[in-house]
């Protein structure tokens, strides 16, 4: 742990995560305004007293609904974190413990998913799915897979040959067993920092698709939405197009960094 | 070696040099004055008859020309025909053609073109026709190269002003590619996604219509604050903005705005549960209050609607429908609660989302619609999908949409009657079938009375929660004069001239 607190983006990126999973905490249980309540007299109204971030087009509280975004992204993020995290360890695993066959057909599969562009494949998902919540994370998850299967699978590959695999092996322990109670342990950071920039990915690739009005649909509050309303109002009202631009800015930053902090204090390992 | 190269360096620059100066004389001279003007959604078809978008129409009346035209007043005037006349019982329609018009592919037009064009819009030539409403034409024959005649089956006091519709030349197969028109403007290309690209046709016939500018450039963009960005970085001339960024233009620029003639409606699909049932829809129209929409999505800039009638045609308007559906929580809740929906219901909207407008409307009427514990979800759609699934195939709940302008108050209104292939709400009564067929055949005062009352019976029904008439606004730099508003859209490029 000593080694995680002595890394800058670590710490950097902790303390910025750990702002937003605060916001997170109180947003469920108090808001200052209804997220969706609508006047016309407080269109796009500065930053108050009564509306600490302003109002927005329909005289909705900004802070409120950044709030409720932040909940949105986190449930985003969080999802496709552990569903494309489920899928890619699994998938890794098998590939680079039995290796052979298995391993080519896996890995034939997942780097002709890779050679789309992660947008791209979202944009297609979503075509055919239609757009939602619940297909924008279908989409961000199957793009997710990947990333964990190449890292789980070098892992797996590593250690297959390992002593204490061996020594297992000759004990008789059965193949899910030694994959995931015996290696999958040792492969805890490398995934915590795969998860981790997954995570921001997922939380820039959701506001992507909702600024190109593909993602969420409107009146959820989401950062990517409320950013390219907010581009509408720019000459009216600056301050709104900053505070979904800043949120995403310190949301994605903050994962980002923690992810690049857990890989440099593995490589010096 | 030395001086040779220094000789050769001093040419180069005395012939750069040259250059330089010619280039810009020569600039000056052959310049062509562009107007790059905007709009709001990509054509939805190239080809006339094809094509069903406001946006499409604004720029193609530019390229294609009817047998009459309209002016600002909406009135008839004379296009391709010079002239024609109605036989007393109504039937019998005689035009006279202009003899010296030719189509942009050089071929001049005859009595050929126009019998093709109307053989194919009413299914005379034995497929089927293209628009409905040439239906009622029963022959159509060229006694000589410059008179048409058509034969209706039954007298339409309307269908003068329907044969605006566009002439097209005979033989040409690639109007949805290459469009071909008799026009002031000829079609040069059009990129997806970015711009049309029209050029004045220099053998255009009629001398007081001939363009003062060379082309226009027409640039697609679904963003009001890119039109606005762009008008302020010159790279536009001329812009279609809403009102409430109107105010946000600095610089030399003209505002021009006018009621566009437009109904923008929450369309309700009267033949799905629940809006199959009146008092639900009725409880829709007490809910939703347009003074609202209109504040927070139009800034305040649009006209509160009554029935699907914009009070701009206003020898036709029924100005006794003011608020009668005045915003009403507790009698929306009561008819609510009559048609058995009390403990709420879950629908969705389907809207295009091209139009931010549309979209910003759906989110108010969501919020306004929890008053009587309905949930509504949005479900946006491409604007392609929406022609296809919605106003073709009928296929939703509800939509947002405005329906463009036309100039006689039958095309208006007929979209309702049963059976309408374009009557998206499935709306149906047969009263009101009977009056618009009726009012085909009337006098011009008798008309006024019977639009009247099928606006009335529209309101009395419910069909719909028409919204409003957004005001059209239109910012030009301030040396572009001669921009002119029509009662349909229409973005006239030929009056258009810089100072």
């Amino acid at each position: 742990m000593k080694k995680y607190v002595s890394d800058i983006s670590f710490c950097v990126g902790l303390a910025l995560v750990s702002i937003m999973l605060l916001v997170l905490c109180v947003s469920f249980f108090w808001l200052p305004c209804d997220p969706e309540a609508m006047s016309g007299l407080l269109k796009l109204k500065p930053p108050s007293p009564e509306h600490w971030l302003g109002t927005d087009q329909f005289g909705r509280d900004i802070a409120s609904r950044i709030m409720k975004g932040i909940q949105i992204s986190f449930l985003i993020g969080a999802i496709v974190v552990a569903a494309g995290g489920v899928i890619g360890v699994l998938l890794g695993a098998c590939s680079g413990y039995f290796g052979g066959w298995v391993d080519s057909v896996i890995m034939k599969v997942i780097d002709a998913q890779m050679a789309f562009p992660g947008v791209l494949l979202a944009l297609m998902l979503i075509a055919v799915f239609g757009n939602g919540i619940g297909n924008t994370i279908l989409a961000l998850s199957i793009m997710s897979i990947p990333r964990f299967v190449r890292i789980s699978r070098s892992g797996f590959l590593r250690l297959r040959e390992a002593d204490f695999v061996r020594a297992e092996k000759v004990r008789g322990a059965s193949a899910p067993r030694i994959m995931f109670i015996h290696i999958l342990p040792n492969l805890m950071s490398e995934l915590a920092a795969t998860a981790s920039l997954t995570f921001a990915s997922a939380v820039m690739s959701e506001a992507g698709l909702s600024y190109l009005g593909l993602g969420i649909t409107p009146p959820d509050p989401s950062l990517g939405r409320m950013l390219s309303e907010a581009q509408g109002t720019i000459l009216r009202a600056p301050w709104y197009v900053l505070i979904p631009a800043g949120v995403i800015t310190v949301l994605v930053m903050g994962f980002n960094l923690l992810g690049d902090g857990i890989q440099q204090v593995n490589e010096r390992r | 070696m030395k001086r040779q190269i220094g000789i050769i360096t001093a040419m180069t620059l005395a012939m750069t040099g040259m250059m330089t100066i010619s280039a810009p004389a020569l600039a000056e001279e052959e310049e062509p004055v562009i107007v790059r003007a905007s709009i709001g959604a990509e054509p939805d078809n190239l080809n006339p008859w094809m094509s069903a978008a406001t946006d499409t129409e604004a720029i193609f009346l530019n390229v294609f020309e009817g047998l009459v035209r309209f002016d600002e007043t909406g009135a008839v005037i004379p296009g391709l025909a010079e002239e024609w006349e109605i036989s007393d019982d109504g039937l019998t329609y005689t035009f006279h053609l202009r003899d010296d018009v030719t189509f942009h592919n050089g071929e001049q037009l005859t009595a050929e073109d126009v019998v093709y064009s109307y053989e194919t819009l009413s299914g005379l030539n034995g497929e089927d026709p293209i628009s409905s409403k040439f239906a009622t034409i029963t022959a159509i024959e060229a006694p000589d190269d410059f008179t048409v005649i058509l034969t209706l089956s039954e007298a339409n006091s309307a269908f003068l002003q329907l044969t605006r519709v566009a002439v097209l030349p005979e033989g040409y197969e690639e109007q949805s590619t290459a469009p071909v028109g008799t026009g002031p403007f000829a079609f040069v290309e059009y990129v997806p996604g970015q711009k049309m690209v029209l050029e004045k046709y220099e053998d255009y016939y009629d001398e007081e219509r001939m363009p003062q500018i060379d082309g226009a450039e027409i640039y697609i963009m679904t963003d009001e604050s890119a039109v606005v960005n762009a008008l302020q970085s010159g790279q536009l001339d001329l812009g279609t903005v809403y009102a409430d960024t109107a105010d946000y233009v600095i610089g030399d620029f003209e505002v021009y705005s006018s009621p566009q003639n437009m109904v923008q409606l929450f369309a309700l699909n009267n033949s799905v549960e629940p809006f199959d049932d009146v008092r639900v829809r009725q409880a829709f129209n007490y809910v939703i209050d347009k003074q609202q929409i209109i504040d927070l999505v139009f800034s305040g800039y649009a006209t509160e609607l009554y029935s699907n009638f914009s009070p701009v045609m206003a020898v036709y308007y029924n100005d006794e429908l003011t608020d009668y559906y005045a915003t009403d929580v507790e009698k929306a809740k009561e008819l609510m609660k009559e048609a058995g929906y009390e403990d709420g219901l879950e629908i969705t909207i389907t809207v295009p989302s091209n139009y931010q407008k549309h979209v910003d409307t759906a989110q108010v009427i969501v919020e306004q619609l929890k008053q009587i514990n309905v949930d509504a979800e949005i479900e946006l759609i491409e604007w392609g999908t929406w022609l296809e699934d919605v106003y073709t195939s009928f296929d939703y709940q509800t939509t947002i949409v405005g329906l463009t302008g036309k100039l006689d108050p039958n095309d208006i209104l007929a979209r309702y009657t049963t059976g309408f292939k374009r009557n998206f709400m499935e709306y149906s009564n047969e009263n009101f079938d009977k009056l618009i067929s009726d009012a085909l055949t009337a006098s011009e005062e008798e008309r006024v009375e019977m639009y009247k009352e099928c606006q009335k019976i529209l309101t009395e029904d419910a069909a719909a929660v028409w919204i409003s008439d957004p005001n059209q606004i239109v910012i030009t730099r301030s040396d572009l004069k001669g921009y002119t508003f029509y009662p349909v859209g229409f973005m006239d490029l030929s009056k258009l001239y810089f100072e």
